[in-house]
């Protein structure tokens, strides 16, 4: 079963980003544009296709550290490619 | 590789091949798996899958060849295997199965990345938080600098008037100390969301953070250090490795010894190519020649030192581990033939004297075929360097059967035997 999320802009933003490279939360926040709520809301949806180091709290989300697994790229590129 | 006809060089250039063009391979993969991760190559899960990536395509290279599925001498598949090796797992190029289920090894390589992207991850996250945590206790501890950060951050800040909200929110707890750690904490923040990639920088301009620091945990500075140390290392080994083949002193260097055990693996190799056991019959005969003609040699007359190079182990070195081979039941027509070849081709009384008692007691040997072609190497050696020996005719006229009893063969040898006695008593070795 997939279990992969249905993706709105948020998700593909962070996508985009973290696909680019590993970055943490304030990297993150900085380049996708979303606040803090929105960035953990976004990255709970996204938790079985990245990696998150770190607590997904408002006032901690900054801290965490967002990754792309090799396992996902060829998934993530197959989205993006088409979004 | 069927049909596919590619120019056959000695075996350690193949590997060679592979092995160069398994380390670019290795390198570009590594970073292309690894490429969403900065500093990678900081980390030593990192250069564990290089190493890895690097020497998989030379074991690789060496199960295809011990399975037939190619030649280890062919130029094209080195070349083929060290740049294609992850298709070959796959099974995705033409002419190269892997046997079994063995294609099903790289599944575990493919889980190996992923623990070493995840870890880094976590090892990021750590000296992100480590750097953090150091700076801020810095800040903390020297009211000074906590004035510089208030105007680093006030003067960077997206939000001034939201940052002045919240400093000016903040909580009176009544413990100085917690007060200034709450009014760090939001400047801090606003810092590292104003300027997520500079902060480090700015913090350093402003002469809150050393260089040092700064260039160490936000600037590369780890990953650049322990880069430079494992290519160091790398090349260190390299020579170290070079000196200590190459050797110093009397005798032949350990490459020389490592030149004559190559052949000889080479010599004795099953599915080796025609061309190859041409090429390690020429190197061993070589060797041979010098061999006796150093054994022959006055006592008290040096040898040059190029001829001592070139001699570089004796004769009975260099035949022992052939010549045992042809007591092996099962030895192949082909290597039977080649080494008989060669102690025929490189007789001389002072070679007989250790092969033909070798060559006697092989004919205990289960393959009959083995034994008529060690028979006929025995008679060509007597009519070369014994014409004054006869053979006695049970000797002479003997042709090994399939049906003879051990009874019979131990009859022969012991024949034989007495025949060499006499042999070397009329004609000692010179």
């Amino acid at each position: 079963m997939d279990t992969r999320p249905q993706l709105g802009d948020n998700e593909l933003k962070v996508l985009r980003a973290v696909r680019k490279s590993a970055m943490d939360g304030y990297s993150l926040l900085s380049t996708t544009g979303l606040d803090a709520q929105g960035l953990v809301d976004t990255l709970s949806k996204l938790q079985n296709v990245i990696s998150i180091k770190g607590e997904l709290l408002k006032e901690r989300v900054g801290e965490a550290y967002v990754a792309l697994p090799p396992s996902n790229r060829g998934w993530v590129d197959m989205i993006l490619s088409s979004s | 590789m069927a049909g596919l006809t590619s120019p056959d060089v000695p075996a350690y250039v193949s590997y060679a091949i592979v092995l160069i063009f398994g380390v670019i391979v290795a390198w570009t993969t590594v970073n292309k798996r690894l490429d969403g991760y900065p500093d990678h190559w900081a980390f030593l899960g990192t250069w564990a899958l290089f190493f890895a990536h690097a020497v998989l395509p030379v074991v690789l290279f060496w199960f295809l060849d011990y399975t037939s599925a190619l030649h280890d001498t062919s130029i094209f598949a080195a070349l083929i295997v060290s740049v294609g090796y992850r298709q070959i797992f796959a099974g995705g190029v033409q002419g190269i199965t892997m046997p079994g289920q063995s294609s099903s090894l790289w599944k575990p390589f493919e889980a190996w990345v992923g623990t070493v992207a995840d870890r880094i991850g976590t090892k990021q996250k750590l000296y992100l938080d480590r750097f953090d945590d150091k700076v801020r206790s810095l800040i903390v501890s020297n009211p000074q600098k906590i004035l510089d950060l208030e105007t680093l951050v006030l003067s960077n800040s997206r939000d001034v008037t939201a940052l002045k909200t919240a400093l000016a929110g903040l909580p009176t707890t009544g413990n100085a100390d917690a007060d200034l750690r709450l009014k760090l904490n939001t400047l801090w923040r606003d810092l590292r969301t104003s300027q997520p990639q500079e902060y480090g920088w700015l913090l350093h301009k402003r002469g809150i953070v050393r260089l040092w620091s700064y260039w160490m945990w936000l600037s590369n500075g780890r990953s650049k250090i322990i880069s430079r140390s494992s290519i160091l290392l790398g090349v260190l080994f390299v020579v170290g490795l070079y000196m200590w083949s190459s050797g110093l002193g009397e005798g032949p260097t350990r490459t020389q010894t490592g030149l004559v055990r190559f052949h000889q693996w080479r010599f004795l190799k099953p599915n080796g190519t025609e061309r190859d056991q041409w090429r390690s019959m020429e190197f061993l005969s070589d060797q041979l020649r010098h061999s006796s003609a150093a054994s022959s040699t006055k006592s008290g007359e040096q040898t040059s030192p190029q001829r001592k190079v070139v001699v570089g182990s004796s004769g009975q070195t260099l035949l022992d581990p052939l010549l045992k081979e042809l007591r092996f039941p099962s030895i192949g027509d082909r290597q039977g033939r080649a080494v008989l070849a060669l102690v025929v081709n490189g007789h001389s009384p002072a070679v007989d004297s250790y092969v033909v008692p070798e060559l006697i007691e092989s004919l205990r040997t289960a393959s009959e075929t083995v034994r008529l072609q060690i028979r006929n190497a025995l008679l060509a050696i007597q009519k070369a360097d014994y014409p004054g020996a006869k053979l006695p005719d049970t000797l002479a006229k003997w042709e090994p059967r399939k049906d003879e009893s051990p009874g019979d063969i131990d009859e022969r040898i012991r024949a034989w035997q007495a025949w060499w006695q006499t042999a070397e008593r009329k004609q000692p070795p010179r």
